[in-house]
Formats: structure tokens, sequence, C-alpha cells
């Protein structure tokens, strides 16, 4: 069963998570709850398909994918650090507002009488495969080799600390989280412009929630949050090439399909925890 | 006059909060629809489906029951300072179970214990799907928002295939269990008002009495004040939060119950049952009760109402998922600290900050 088409597969599905989980480190390291990852894929998706629609080039339709995810990052920080929303509820807010938002547009181009939301111009998987290694890279080389980095996990472990060595901790936290935004965004155009190039209802269908336990399963590390998801490519993978293989007659596809929620959920029950938390995260001070 | 000032404060930022939100779902509306009429006419149908008539006000207090429900499901898991975003789970496992039951036993048994057990047993599965991640938080420190989540998800593709294969009826066209073999009864002949809003509203005001009477009640909402505090005083703050889990599944599972039981177009449980929204909107309802399960009820009517109205909105060419970004504003407005803040100025600043206890 395990074969090179299988790690190839494993390989696509992960590019969309482990860009996503990038997004999460960055913004949990810096001190903000992130469950908003699974919006900003969403919105990420739906914009690139739009304007990869609308302009014919597929370049257009990854920025302004990028472009979407950082301006629910935005929010995300103005909800939590301005108005001092717990991060947990504008978490839910923005995943059901997009989540909301992007069905409603889509119906309403439905209803006006076209298929649904497509485009024939794609990117290969391949480039965005190798822009997920980048990031991952990236991440980590900022958070442990910058200045930047340091005094971004100083916000997350001991705000206050940071605040009193002299640190703009809410500059810092709304870089992070608009940055995290971005690179959500760019795991879901990924997951939109390089498949079937299609934006279908709840597409995301949870893989936001998945990176996030990706990035709590890797410890809050850039390369363990990577490797996770790894883990749930290839449980992905493993459900669609079960289903592929005609083992569907002797198992059904609808349990098939919930495997990498289950593999996710028994991860993060074995190894959960407050262990390697960043102290300061989601801690709400006066 | 202090009391009068601190109701005209709760009361303001409800209403406020739903001010902001309907008039960002109308930009939305106006921007992809096109221009600010589209916006007027969705929000008209949207206020004569929910209160136009007697029967919009039928499907008002229909949409309002299982609300009722999955609104204090979710309040009673707040109360004990968990968020139960796994409602919509709980909820379709219940529904479910109630289905399984109901066509068992039909034929077998009375109506009113075929109705009973299946309510009950609705509740028991609903309160077994809300353990788990109770479980898992207070047992092995999981965040119970993200196992929820999956738990979600888990509980869609099980009901799913367990509807269409297993416990398919054979003679059905589409995918859903038989049909059951009684259903709540009408309380007004040709409105789809059914007995279930008295079992919510019962359910609903007992919890809320006990929540605010009992020794349960006390110990619960001191563990959700400050898990640290009430540990300190005694309180078993990990078995009274799985004991808020338990309950706030069993009342999501009843809602679950309550529909296929008593709402009319089901009776059986179709195959796509999860998604129906009540136990996401449940949510909602419960933050804007500010997590009080008296405030519960109208929040649920308003609710119901706003459902009722998006039905008849996407008769009118609105897609309904609009309602859902409306909730989505309110969800915030009714969050954002910073508007009390500044004009609480004079009093003491907040000392008990929240912990959303890292995820």
């Amino acid at each position: 069963m395990i074969t090179l088409a299988l790690f190839a597969a494993a390989l696509r599905l992960w590019t969309p998570l482990a860009l996503a989980a990038m997004g999460g480190v960055v913004s949990e390291r810096s001190g903000v709850v992130n469950i908003a990852l699974e919006g900003m894929m969403l919105g990420g998706a739906f914009a690139s398909v739009a304007a990869a629609r609308a302009t014919g080039n597929a370049l257009v339709g990854l920025l302004a994918g990028v472009v979407v995810g950082a301006v629910i990052g935005f929010l995300h920080a103005i909800f939590t650090q301005a108005l001092r929303v717990p991060h947990i509820l504008s978490g839910v807010a923005l995943n059901l507002g997009v989540l909301g938002l992007t069905t409603f547009a889509l119906r309403d181009i439905i209803r006006r009488g076209a298929d649904g939301l497509d485009t024939k111009v794609l990117l290969p998987g391949e480039l965005m495969g190798l822009v997920a290694v980048a990031a991952v890279a990236g991440t980590w080389f900022v958070l442990y080799r910058l200045p930047l980095g340091l005094r971004l996990r100083a916000c997350g472990e001991n705000a206050k600390a940071a605040r009193s060595a002299g640190l703009s901790v809410a500059r810092l936290r709304y870089g992070a989280v608009i940055t995290s935004g971005a690179l959500a965004g760019l795991g879901g155009v990924a997951l939109a412009l390089t498949g079937l190039g299609a934006f279908t209802e709840n597409m995301t269908a949870g893989r936001g929630y998945i990176a996030l336990a990706a990035v709590i399963f890797g410890r809050w590390n850039p390369l363990g949050a990577a490797a996770a998801a790894l883990l749930f490519g290839f449980g992905d993978a493993l459900q669609l090439s079960l289903q592929t293989a005609g083992l569907t007659k002797s198992i059904p596809p609808d349990f098939l399909t919930l495997l990498p929620y289950l593999l996710t959920l028994i991860a993060l029950a074995s190894f959960s925890g407050k262990g390697n938390a960043p102290a300061s995260l989601g801690v709400e001070e006066d | 006059m202090k009391r009068g000032t601190a109701l005209l404060e709760t009361l303001t930022r409800p209403v406020v909060a739903l001010l902001i939100a309907l008039l960002l779902g109308g930009v939305f509306i106006a921007l992809v629809q096109g221009g600010a009429e589209a916006a007027f006419k969705a929000y008209q149908s949207l206020f004569v489906g929910a209160f136009g008539n007697a029967n919009a006000w039928a499907n008002t207090l229909k949409q309002m029951t299982p609300l009722l429900l999955t609104g204090a499901a979710v309040a009673v898991a707040l109360a004990a300072g968990l968020f139960n975003i796994g409602a919509e789970g709980q909820m379709s496992v219940g529904g479910l179970a109630a289905a399984v039951v109901g066509y068992s036993l039909k034929g077998s048994v009375p109506v009113p214990l075929l109705l009973s057990l299946a309510l009950l047993t609705g509740a028991f599965v609903g309160a077994v799907w809300g353990f788990l991640p109770a479980y898992l938080k207070v047992k092995r420190g999981a965040h119970e928002v993200i196992t929820a989540i999956l738990l979600n998800y888990i509980a869609q593709r099980t009901t799913q295939y367990l509807a269409t294969f297993p416990l398919k009826d054979p003679q059905g066209q589409s995918p859903s269990t038989p049909e059951v073999g009684a259903t709540l009864p009408r309380l007004l002949p040709t409105y789809d008002v059914h007995a279930g809003l008295l079992v919510a509203v019962l359910v609903v005001a007992f919890m809320a009495f006990a929540l605010r009477r009992s020794i349960w009640g006390y110990e619960t909402r001191a563990t959700g004040e400050g898990a640290g505090a009430a540990e300190a005083s005694g309180i078993a703050t990990g078995r009274i939060q799985i004991f808020a889990m338990l309950i706030s599944g069993a009342l999501a599972g009843l809602a679950g119950a309550v529909v296929i039981l008593g709402e009319t177009p089901f009776r059986r449980f179709p195959a796509d049952f999860y998604g129906v929204g009540y136990g996401f909107d449940g949510l909602a309802v419960a933050l804007l009760a500010g997590g009080s399960l008296t405030a519960v009820f109208p929040a649920a009517f308003l609710f119901g109402a706003l459902s009722a109205g998006a039905l008849e909105m996407e008769f009118n060419d609105t897609p309904k998922q609009i309602v859902a970004v409306v909730q989505a504003v309110l969800i915030v407005a009714i969050a954002a600290k910073v508007v009390l803040r500044r004009r609480v100025s004079l009093r003491k600043p907040n000392e008990n900050s929240e912990k959303a206890n890292g995820i």
C-alpha cells in the first residue's frame, strides 16, 4: 500500500496543512490563539479562485488569496488586541462569518446562472509544495535565528516582561497575526488552485483546525508542526487511496473520510498538555 | 437606581450589538447583490417571514424550540468555563438515537412511553458525545474547542454512514432511517408549533433554577468564574466541568430528538441531518444571552425569528447564509470589551481577567 503515488499524494495534501500550520505557529508564538486559521484558509481559497477566474492569471489568484488571508488576520488582531475579544470567540466568529459570506456569495453566483465558481488557470502543485517547504524553513529561521523571532517569542512567553523591556507587544502581535493570515490564506490557495480549480461550499472542511492540531502536536515548533502535518497528510492520502483502490465495497467512504479527524483526535488525546505552550498564549491582560 | 442602570447596561449591549450586526449584514447584502435596495428588500422579507402573519409566528416558535435547548446547552458549559462548540455533533447523534428508538418501538409500546424513551435516549447519547471533549480536557489537557470540532466531523460522517447503510429504510427513496412510530403532537392544528416547545421551556426553566439556586449551580458558576479560586475553596473543578459537559451534551442531544420527533419535514433521521444548524446557532444564542440561562429565552426567540425570516428571505433570492454573517458580527460586538470599559471607567478595573487556557 505504501507506494510512491501514496507518498506523492501525502505531499500534495501536506502543502495546505503545512502552510496554515506555519501561520498557526507564528500567531501562537506571539501569544495569540488562532483557530481562525480555518476561516483564513477558506477566505484565501475563495478569493484565489474568484480572482484567477476574473483575470485569467493564476498568480493574481495567489496574490488575492494571500491578501484576503492577511485581511482576516488583521481583523483577528483588531478583535483580540484592540477590542479584547477572547481569542477563541474571535476565531469562532471569523470562521462563521467567512463561511457565511463565501457560501452566500457562491450561492448568489449560482443563482445568477453560473454552474459554480471555477477557473481554468491553475498553479503547479510542485511549486506550491516548494513554497510550503520554504515557508517552514523561513518560519524556523525567523523564529530562532533573527532578533525579530526572539522578540516575537518573548511576547508569547511573557508579554509583561517583553513590554517592560521596551518591546511594542501590540505591534509585534499585529504583525504576527497578519502574517499568520497571509500564510493560512496561501494554504487556501494551495488547496483551491492546484487541484480541481474550483471553489465549493466549506471546501476547507476543517483543515484549519487540523493544521492547528498539528501546531499543538508539533509543540509550537515549525519543524515539529510540519512533521505533524505530514502525518495528517498521510492519513488523508491513505484514506483517499483506499477509496480509489475499490475498498469502498467493504469499508464505506464515510468511514474513510473520518479517518483524518479521528487520527487528529487521537494525536491530541495522547500528546496534549500545556507543557510547551507559550506561557502568555491567550492570556488576557488589563 | 443602581439596579436600574445595571439593567439598562446589560440590555444596551445586546441591543447595540444586534443593530451593528444587522447593519453590517445589510452592507454585505448590498455589496454582493448590488445596492441598498436589495438589502432593504431582504430585511423586509426577513421581518415578514418572522412576524408577518400567524403562520410566520408559528414558524418563529418552531425554530425557537431547538434553539432554546442548544442555547441552554452552550450556556451551561459556559457557566462552568467551557466553550461547547460541539453542540451540532451532540445534537445529530442525539437525533439519530431518538429516531432509532422511535422506529424500533413502533407499535409495541404506548405512544407517551415511546416518545419519552426516544427523548431520553437522545439526551443520553448527546451526553456521551459531550463527555468526550470534557474528559480529554480535564484528564489529558486537550483543548475542548479543538476536540469538539473534530468530534463534530466524526459525528457527521458516522451518522451519515449509519443512516445511509445499516439503518436505512429499505423502502425509502432518499437515505434516511424508517419513520418513527409517533410524533410530538402539534400545539395548534394546522400550525407547526409542537409539544417540543413545552418540553424545551420546562427543561430550560428547570436548569436555570438549578444553576442559580442549587449547590451544584453554585459550584459550577464558581468554577466558571475562576477554576483556581474554586479549586482552592475545595470544589472538584474537574468533576464539575465534566458534569457540566454531560448536561450540555444531554441538552443538545435532546434538541436533536425534539427536532426529529416534532418538526414536520423530519420524523425520520436523514443522512444529511448534521448541519441543520441549530447546534451552531446555539453558540450565538448563549453568547447573546451573556451565558445566563434565563436570558436564553429572549435570545432563542430572537434567533428563532431570524431563522424563520431567513427562509422567507431565501425564497426572495437572498441566500440565507447572510444570517451566519450577522451572527458572527454579533459575537464580536457582544464580546468586545472596549466600549463598556470606557463607560464604567470610574469603577475599579475588572481584576478577574479571563484566561483562555493555552491551546
